[in-house]
């Protein structure tokens, strides 16, 4: 079924649309919960509340790409439940080498005032994200949006292990380097 | 909170904001979609126990038919000799009837055989010359040489109906079949239909040869795509050789130069390029006419990033009118890069 007579179900707001979307992008959704919290059951947690929330979000929205609108929710809410399970039982996480990755991007502070701002440092990361080349951009955000491994990357674009590693390196040094240049403060 | 934790928790808000990533970035993405690596569900024992339960009936009901069935065949006849005997003489009455059936199969389907075997044999008793016909032997070798080439037939197109049956439910799993991409030499691309002419000879000084990633349609086996790969220190150059349609490209016009030229903006450029100038900036499609050393100036500029290189960069991408865009990313000096592709 198409995305947009997906979402008409949601809109008639007629049971079949969790149906269907539990057909068409039930694997899409798990895979992203599963990389961030490595756990059937959270990740199955995740993907049922991201129904839940897609179910009350719709309407008012239209997704103009339901894949991306529902990954979006599933994303979130993984990292919360990760983020409560971390808290709970510290180093338990296998996301946390994800996140030790970025401590490298995390800018120098230049003043202690005002941290930016979470929509300001989503708006500067997006035009950074901008200035890349697609391949490195497509890169970058299958390894810290869609969670996926190394390998996983490597498969994917027919590209060597040591080449995904040194294209990410880069990313976070040059995006460590706009961040500094933007004068953003965490 | 610990200088340590104090950056943990900066890089999950890094990672929070990469929620709000734009869509379009990731629409971009999911469209590069290379091959779909999704993780498998673990399926639970209770599945399993379905078939392992079902495998067993079929067992246990095999068991008992054959059972039946050899008690069935010992209790036919007073003793095991009568019934051999009785065996033997089915079977030698059925092969009677199958060797009738067959000679008039034989008979029906090659009228002239009587015929040409009584000519044969009154043409033998009045010492006649023996005329060439078809004896009864050879219509029975034809015969089973016709009834072999049709089973041979009939086995043809019960394995070609099962390809296609396995091609449909392959294409029904898949809803699309990814462009099938494997790496090949420069050679090899150079040797590619209608692409491999694009792949420059003429490189900018230092560049050698990385990698080419061929990208064929699955369905077709044609080469529709060529990514190639120079590298030199930490620079790099990537040129995408590709076939698209022309009417679905835009060109971008090289008498409006604020719609390309890198130079009349800064870093960084959401802040600075119009929107209604942002789509074509970032990925320019120049029409191969219009190439000139002066649009490939307007495009590279020298970035200075610590810990990198300064040698010029920039991205554009040539269309050619039969339909092939070369989309160039990399770093060197200008003159080389045209020199490299004019």
């Amino acid at each position: 079924m198409k995305d947009t007579e997906i979402i008409d179900l949601y809109w008639e707001r007629k049971e079949q649309a969790i149906e269907e979307t539990q057909k068409s992008y039930g694997k899409y959704c798990y895979s992203i919960a599963f990389h961030i919290l490595h756990d059937n059951e959270d990740s199955e947690e995740c993907v049922n509340d991201t129904w839940m929330r897609a179910w009350n979000a719709m309407p008012p929205k239209r997704p103009s790409r339901l894949s991306i609108f529902l990954g979006t929710i599933t994303r979130n809410l993984s990292f919360d439940k990760w983020k409560y399970k971390s808290a709970m039982k510290r180093g338990s996480g296998n996301m946390e080498i994800e996140i030790e990755e970025l401590l490298e991007c995390v800018p120098a502070a230049h003043s202690t005032e005002d941290a930016v701002e979470a929509a300001e440092l989503e708006r500067t990361i997006n035009r950074f994200l901008r200035t890349l080349p697609e391949k490195e951009c497509n890169v970058f955000l299958r390894r810290y949006w869609y969670v996926e491994e190394y390998s996983e990357i490597a498969k994917r674009y027919q590209m060597n292990l040591n080449t995904v590693k040194t294209s990410l390196f880069r990313t976070r040094q040059k995006l460590k380097t706009y961040l500094e240049q933007e004068g953003v403060v965490l | 909170m610990s200088q340590k934790e104090k950056k943990l928790a900066d890089a999950m808000r890094i990672f929070e904001a990469l929620s709000g990533v734009d869509e379009e970035l990731l629409i971009r993405c999911e469209d590069d979609c290379g091959e779909p690596i999704l993780v498998k569900k673990p399926r639970p024992i209770w599945y399993y126990g379905k078939v392992l339960a079902a495998c067993f009936c079929f067992v246990v009901c095999g068991a008992v038919l054959l059972h039946i069935g050899t008690t069935v065949f010992q209790n036919t006849g007073n003793s095991a000799d009568s019934a051999v005997q009785e065996v033997e003489e089915a079977a030698v009455e059925e092969c009677a009837v199958e060797e009738d059936g067959v000679l008039a199969d034989i008979a029906d389907s090659l009228p002239d055989v009587a015929g040409a075997v009584v000519a044969d044999e009154e043409a033998k008793a009045v010492g006649g010359t023996q005329e060439e016909g078809i004896t009864t032997e050879g219509a029975v070798e034809e015969y089973v040489a016709v009834k072999e080439s049709a089973t041979g037939t009939n086995e043809q197109s019960a394995q070609s109906s099962e390809k296609d049956e396995a091609l449909i439910q392959n294409q029904q799993e898949c809803d699309c079949l990814p462009d099938l991409r494997r790496e090949i030499s420069l050679e090899e691309a150079k040797q590619v239909v209608a692409l491999g002419e694009y792949v420059p000879d003429i490189l900018p000084a230092g560049y050698v040869f990385e990698s080419c990633m061929g990208k064929s349609n699955q369905e077709t086996g044609e080469v529709i795509g060529l990514s190639l790969c120079w590298t030199k220190g930490m620079d790099s150059i990537m040129l995408n050789i590709s076939k698209v349609d022309v009417a679905d490209i835009m060109v971008t016009d090289v008498s409006k130069p604020e719609t390309y030229n890198v130079h009349l903006y800064d870093i960084p450029y959401a802040d600075t390029v119009p929107d209604e100038y942002r789509s074509c900036f970032h990925n320019p499609v120049f029409a191969v006419e219009d190439f000139s050393l002066a649009v490939v100036e307007a495009r590279i500029k020298v970035i200075e990033e610590a810990g990198d290189t300064a040698t010029p960069r920039g991205n554009f991408a040539l269309l050619y009118e039969e339909g092939i865009l070369v989309e160039f990313s990399g770093r060197s000096d200008a003159e080389s890069i045209y020199e490299m592709l004019k």
